[in-house]
């Protein structure tokens, strides 16, 4: 039985994962992990172990190092809260105001209004001449 | 016990990856004329550099180190010229996986040359890319030690 074992460096850089590089030994990958991570050249580094099991032709991936500055920020403020000191609590998520009227809406509606009525006055002088014109003398 | 053939064994190649990363600067790569003995120290002398050209792979530079531990300076011969099972041959062995994948690859293992030397070894592979696209070279790097059971040999 020969069980095939790698282990990739990946790190995030513009948004995705990149294979940074590979290493058949576990504490070399590690060491050098460890180093990318502390040199903040990219945001988050991780460690991948990749095994193949040559006789049942099966393998599987595990993930055995991650390390994101937002990992070690976590890290920092447990370590305060468990120090005793005080973490800052975030400021309380104020409720969104509604927006205020404007001017130019409150004009809309005033043309709007204004239109109906003179459109209204119109039809009823039509109807009016109309019957005028039917009624009156010869 | 084992005799040390070299203490610096398996952080050399950590040292060529922090190296080759400083090389690197924004780039993906480094290019093959970045590489140079000036800033390299120790390191030069158990380094190779592989030339990329189209043909056969071939060295540029086959350290001091490695020139006595072969025998030969391999520094302009093919690769395909390495004997089988050498600590030169097999540190090269898995150029065509680091020409696929691109990104540097560390292997290591024990092999018995042809000498009947038993050794402990580790090696590296480097890319390098003058134009940031092709690669045209690789910096490579290996030492070793003599196996548990050579000891006194």
């Amino acid at each position: 039985m020969s069980l095939l074992r790698v282990f990739e460096i990946h790190t995030y850089r513009n948004g995705s994962w990149k294979i940074d590089s590979v290493f058949d030994d576990r504490d070399l990958a590690l060491m050098e992990a460890d180093r990318i991570d502390r040199s903040n050249r990219y945001s988050a580094v991780r460690v991948v172990e990749e095994t193949f099991d040559d006789e049942t032709e099966r393998g599987g991936t595990r993930t055995i190092f991650r390390s994101t500055k937002a990992e070690r920020i976590n890290a920092a403020n447990q370590a305060r809260q468990q120090a005793g000191l005080k973490v800052a609590a975030p400021p309380p998520l104020q409720k969104p105001k509604p927006p205020k009227k404007t001017v130019s809406r409150q004009l809309i509606m005033g043309s709007i209004v204004f239109s109906l009525i003179v459109a209204g006055g119109l039809v009823v002088l039509h109807l009016l001449n109309q019957l005028t014109g039917v009624s009156g003398p010869r | 016990m084992s005799e040390p053939v070299n203490p610096k064994e398996r952080r050399l190649v950590l040292r060529l990856l922090g190296h080759w990363r400083d090389l690197c600067g924004d780039r993906d790569w480094p290019g093959l004329s970045d590489v140079a003995s000036a800033g390299m120290g120790d390191m030069w002398d158990f380094s190779f550099v592989i030339e990329l050209n189209g043909g056969k792979p071939k060295f540029r530079h086959f350290g001091a180190w490695h020139a006595e531990f072969y025998g030969t300076d391999m520094s302009g011969h093919d690769l395909d010229a390495l004997t089988r099972d050498t600590l030169a041959e097999r540190s090269t062995r898995y150029l065509p996986e680091v020409l696929r994948r691109r990104i540097p690859i560390t292997y290591g293992g024990e092999v018995t040359e042809p000498s009947g030397r038993k050794i402990l070894y580790r090696s590296i592979l480097l890319p390098l890319s003058d134009n940031g696209e092709t690669l045209t070279g690789i910096l490579g790097g290996a030492n070793c030690k003599l196996a548990a059971d050579q000891d006194g040999a």
